[in-house]
């Protein structure tokens, strides 16, 4: 997401969700970039082929359904 | 007598060999609800006569259950049929419970008497306690500082003596990092251990229920009745940490911790080593792990309100709509991603605890108690975000599942620090051990002057 979008991609977000928000009201644009600033460390980590399910715990380690 | 002084496992006790009653006791916490609410707003709904009568029900039980008489208050996102369920939130006003939880079922039959309703950061989506509809609850150390959120109320009430004990959630800390921030002892056991049924969600993926008590005995006594686990975690309790592996993160886990954070938290590990615990540097990938529960959180968490969104976003306080609107626009890929990392990471950390390691140890925040209204924390020559600080230390362990306790380990500027130890999942035993060793050789915590 560019920097330069960011006010109008959470506007459209927002709207497109059906939230009425009222138009003087300011949209937390600092804040969503700060959060997609710190999700950046995502990446520093190679997700090794997981597939995106719940996590549970066993005796025998992370619970891994058969895929 | 003084609630203040009595333990939970103490008052247990007397209440057993009949030198205590119920009555008698709820009186005497009753007393001190009153004087502290007018100080700290430890709770959103107090009624005294419900609790005498609750009380006097449960002096005539019997048998008697493991927790009879015993005085607990529950944060109000988890239901109690017939007491107010607002969540912290204007816009519930006026609703009522119409069913226990699961959890609360638990504790009525254990022979629990509540005592009102705990004091909480709104729809429990943030950890300072600052609640726009209600006003905060303060800090019993320092009334001008937070007492940490979102479970806020429930550490207050402990620590001041309003109640041997508390039940909060925590989704990213909101357990652990109230009670560090108080003085008390808070667990959030291993994900999926304590049933959520009843209790208001904020992010299901990463919510835990999880006890707060003022001593490891207490928090444990109370988790074997939420686990149906009768001596399960208490039967340990006192036995050494002679070998017991203590991992320490290192590297740049530290750039984000305070100076006086960092010695009690180096103290209590030297305490622990002396004790016979060895000590392990450990490399993990934390802030990767912090980001994770971050987008889960926040995804999840607007997911939860989309539909009070759609019905009126002004009724959310300002920084809790703000979090809201921006999960909103959190790309899916950041999502999926997350997800996806949890399972790699926590393949990760069931590595470190099989290649020998038995408990992780940080402090449980990495600043103080903040001032209320404090929004930023200036650390090591940079202003950062007062919030984000707060969990940074503890949301990893919600993203893991893991089962964490935070155990008071000392005082810098008047102000409690927590010490969090984390154990592999399951091992809730083990944590508490290690936490009760620990109390035990730092020695009775002191109480805050109320």
């Amino acid at each position: 997401m560019r920097e330069e979008d960011l006010p109008c991609q959470l506007r459209s977000c927002v709207e497109s969700l059906g939230v009425p928000l009222p138009r003087e009201v300011d949209l937390p644009t600092n804040l969503l970039r700060a959060v997609l600033e710190r999700l950046r460390a995502l990446d520093t980590v190679p997700v090794e082929a997981e597939e995106p399910l719940p996590l549970l715990w066993t005796e025998t380690g992370p619970w891994t359904p058969s895929v | 007598m003084d609630p203040l002084r009595l333990t939970l496992a103490a008052a247990r006790a007397r209440l057993q060999r009949g030198e205590l009653s119920p009555p008698d006791l709820v009186e005497a916490v009753l007393v001190r609800a009153e004087s502290v609410q007018r100080k700290f707003h430890a709770f959103l709904w107090l009624d005294p006569d419900r609790a005498r009568a609750e009380a006097r029900k449960v002096a005539q039980q019997s048998p008697s259950g493991p927790l009879c008489g015993i005085p607990v208050t529950l944060k109000d996102l988890i239901a109690e049929e017939g007491a107010p369920f607002t969540c912290g939130s204007a816009r519930r006003s006026g609703v009522r419970a119409d069913r226990d939880a699961e959890v609360t079922r638990r504790l009525r039959e254990a022979g629990v008497v509540f005592v009102g309703r705990a004091h909480l950061h709104e729809f429990a989506y943030g950890v300072t306690n600052e609640n726009p509809h209600f006003g905060p609850a303060r800090n019993p150390w320092d009334p001008e500082c937070s007492p940490g959120g979102s479970s806020g109320g429930s550490a207050v009430a402990v620590a001041t003596g309003c109640v041997l004990a508390s039940l909060g959630t925590d989704t990213g800390g909101s357990v652990r990092v109230p009670a560090a921030l108080c003085g008390v002892v808070g667990l959030k056991p291993t994900y999926g251990l304590v049933p959520r049924e009843g209790v208001f969600p904020l992010a299901p993926s990463l919510d835990h229920v999880g006890p707060l008590g003022r001593t490891v005995e207490d928090v444990a006594l109370v988790l074997e009745v939420l686990a149906g686990a009768p001596g399960r975690y208490t039967a340990d309790l006192g036995s050494g940490i002679g070998g017991l592996r203590i991992g320490v993160p290192g590297g740049a886990f530290w750039e984000l911790a305070a100076e006086g954070v960092l010695e009690r938290f180096e103290e209590a590990v030297r305490l622990l080593e002396r004790q016979g615990a060895r000590r392990v540097d450990v490399d993990f990938p934390w802030e990767a792990a912090s980001a994770a529960a971050t987008a889960i959180l926040m995804v999840e968490a607007s997911w939860v309100h989309l539909e009070g969104l759609r019905e009126d976003p002004m009724a959310f306080g300002p920084d809790v709509r703000e979090r809201l609107l921006v999960g909103l626009a959190i790309p899916a890929e950041r999502y999926v991603r997350a997800l996806s990392l949890r399972r790699t990471l926590a393949r990760r950390a069931w590595d470190l605890f099989r290649g020998g390691l038995d408990v992780l140890a940080t402090p449980t925040t990495p600043i103080l108690a903040p001032r209320l209204g404090q929004t930023t924390t200036k650390l090591r020559g940079q202003e950062r975000d007062t919030r984000a600080l707060l969990t940074r230390f503890t949301n990893p362990f919600n993203l893991l599942g893991l089962p964490a306790v935070s155990v008071p380990c000392g005082l810098v500027e008047g102000l409690p620090v927590g010490l969090q130890l984390v154990g592999r999942p399951g091992h809730e035993a083990t944590v508490l051990a290690a936490g009760s060793a620990f109390e035990r050789a730092r020695g009775p915590f002191p109480t805050p002057r109320v």
